[in-house]
């Protein structure tokens, strides 16, 4: 005889309870919460990262000013510095979210505590968005900052159809989430294995998305075979496009409203391929055991 | 009629493991972690899950608690099926499995606690005042406000045992939860326990502490290479081998002794318990222990072993694992004697 559920259901506890959008809220920014306690227990490593920022983009954009000759007006370097601010930007976007998402799983896995993550009712998927939403914000706020310094010291950066820009970043954002959804599957099965991948896709996507030179400096062989079919050039491509206001030969790979449609669809379906990638990936650490080894 | 509050049906697990041969050669090992297991655990018991390491006890927990999805057969955890309503059976336990891994370190107990609770949707209001009672009932307050990387094993234990507690579930998972904690330590959690199940919870336990198992569980099940090898009550296992005595014996005692031993008429098995700087620990099951004492201690001489002590005793869990398996229970438990039959009849 089968114990079939209601008539033998013994409702105690809290977790019984039916779940309500107010309390998956309170849950998600506990969670959230969490995250930027833990940080705020590692104050140096906390500086350093986003100190790290502005020696970035202080870097990228000395190495601008290195090519462009005392005659030329600095207006003319303007673009060009935008051009590797913004896809900086992308960069960053991307860089944090794969990283985070795959870096703090694998710590849980080596600390225990992804079990004790499994061992609850609350949403897994939604543990992993919280672990960077926190750091997205800060990201944001810093990256808003270092335009405004770069700004200050070129006397001027273009920052035109802001709201385009924005959707563009959106889009870019929740596409860069379902790829650290598929990272995050990947770093579940391939543990350790995972964090030197994320090194090189970071690259990977550095250079062949030209984050942080124009697309006309990649060979034409590389342009065509390796960054068309790359969903995250589009979005490099239209973010900078537009903000630093669509200038004759922006953007590079395709018409703005085709890259714009590209960038949609990259953010609408990528989270939903990482979504179910990291469910089957989740049932198959289940079955073969490997969901708690470290 | 008492009612199953977990029902596992003809639950199996099998894993694929690797054996690594060369570079790049594996070979592939199936492994057989739980055998058709069937077991009912009623509301309000304090059940005891025994074993040696490896039998199936942790895989057992883990695919009841959502862990590891079985091979097959299923299971209904407070009416809520295994398969179906995850979440729901989720909701419904309290585990502490890692022991003390499982813990943010760089985060305080009392934000480990309010985290968990979080993660089991417990509201603020009510996640606070658990928390405060926690401290009190667990007697946390010295450290509770202190990073959890400062704790003693036993303190990151005791805030692990009360991580299990933040969600008031009906059913607690304890999987050798006194496992690095002293004497006193121990007793004490194993008195809340007993607390716990008074007011209602029930309590799935299991260890490898025969005395524990004893002291606290309404009832035992024995699981030995993936299977129920004894199901009952401590009194009922123990009387189920009642017409045999046990008879310890410790001291420098050469090898040849314990098959000397075994071959003496109404010597159902002698195992040997421990070893260890040159001494041995024998454990010796026969029909009646007064008669057989002289005889023992004959054999023992004539062999040139040296007692030290010798003593017939109760019957223990520990007798009873030895009577099902022919093996001792320890920590790291060995085979240490091959199982045999004495006297036609099978030790299990």
């Amino acid at each position: 005889m089968s114990v079939e559920s209601k008539e033998y259901t013994i409702c105690k506890g809290f977790g019984t309870t039916e779940l309500n959008v107010r309390q998956s809220i309170s849950t998600f920014i506990d969670m959230s919460k969490k995250t930027i306690v833990e940080f705020s227990r590692y104050p140096i490593a906390f500086v350093a990262m986003f100190a790290q920022i502005f020696l970035m983009i202080l870097m990228f954009m000395f190495a601008a000013m290195m090519f462009m000759s005392s005659s030329e007006p600095s207006s003319n370097m303007v673009p060009l510095v935008g051009v590797m601010i913004y896809g900086f930007i992308i960069n960053m976007f991307l860089s944090f979210i794969i990283w985070e998402i795959g870096f703090s799983l694998r710590e849980e896995q080596f600390r225990g505590t992804l079990e004790s993550l499994y061992l609850s009712p609350a949403n897994k998927i939604s543990n992993l968005v919280s672990r960077i939403f926190a750091i997205l914000i800060w990201t944001s706020l810093m990256c808003i900052l270092a335009v405004v310094i770069v700004s200050y010291i070129l006397g001027g950066l273009p920052a035109e159809n802001l709201l385009v820009a924005l959707g563009i970043l959106f889009f870019t954002i929740s596409g860069c989430l379902g790829i650290g959804l598929v990272f995050a599957a990947v770093t579940l099965k391939l543990k350790e294995t995972a964090a030197l991948l994320v090194n090189f896709l970071q690259f990977f996507f550095m250079i062949f998305c030209a984050m942080f030179f124009p697309f006309s400096a990649l060979p034409d062989v590389v342009r065509n075979n390796i960054s068309r079919y790359i969903p995250v050039s589009y979005c490099v491509d239209a973010f900078r496009s537009v903000l630093i206001g669509l200038p004759e030969g922006y953007p590079e790979l395709m018409p703005l409203n085709i890259e714009i449609l590209i960038v949609i669809a990259f953010g609408i379906i990528t989270p939903i391929v990482g979504y179910f990638l990291y469910k089957r990936i989740e049932k198959i650490v289940k079955i073969d055991g490997s969901l708690g080894e470290y | 009629m008492i009612q199953p509050i977990i029902k596992i049906e003809n639950i199996s697990k099998t894993f694929i493991s690797k054996e690594r041969k060369k570079l790049f050669r594996a070979k592939k090992r199936k492994i057989e972690a739980l055998k058709n297991v069937d077991l009912e655990i009623y509301d309000g018991e304090i059940f005891g899950l025994l074993g040696p390491n490896g039998a199936g006890k942790t895989t057992l927990i883990k695919c009841l608690t959502t862990l590891l999805l079985p091979s097959s057969g299923t299971a209904w955890i407070n009416g809520y099926n295994l398969q179906k309503h995850e979440n729901l059976v989720r909701a419904s336990i309290g585990c502490m499995l890692m022991g003390e891994r499982g813990l943010y370190w760089k985060l305080t107990g009392r934000e480990n606690l309010d985290y968990f609770g979080a993660l089991y949707h417990v509201p603020k209001k009510i996640r606070r005042k658990k928390i405060e009672e926690l401290i009190e009932l667990l007697k946390l307050r010295d450290f509770i406000d202190r990073t959890v990387e400062t704790y003693s094993s036993g303190q990151k234990m005791i805030l692990a045992f009360a991580k299990s507690l933040i969600n008031e579930a009906p059913i607690l998972f304890l999987d050798e939860p006194t496992v690095t904690m002293d004497v006193h330590a121990a007793r004490e959690l194993r008195s809340i326990v007993k607390g716990l199940n008074e007011n209602g919870h029930t309590i799935v336990y299991t260890t490898h502490l025969m005395h524990e198992a004893d002291e606290l569980c309404d009832r035992v099940a024995i699981i030995d290479k993936g299977e129920i090898i004894a199901l009952g009550t401590p009194a009922e296992l123990k009387s189920s081998i009642e017409h045999e005595d046990v008879v310890n014996v410790e001291g420098t005692i050469p090898p040849n002794v314990v098959d000397n031993i075994r071959a003496l008429p109404g010597i159902r098995e002698a195992i040997v318990k421990s070893e260890g700087n040159g001494k041995t620990k024998l454990g010796i099951l026969c029909e009646n222990s007064r008669m057989m004492l002289p005889k023992i201690i004959e054999v023992m001489t004539a062999n040139n072993a040296q007692i030290e002590y010798i003593n017939p005793q109760d019957i223990t869990l520990e007798d009873v694992f030895i009577a099902k398996t022919g093996r001792a229970l320890s920590i790291d438990t060995r085979e240490v004697v091959k199982k045999r039959k004495i006297g036609g009849q099978s030790s299990r």
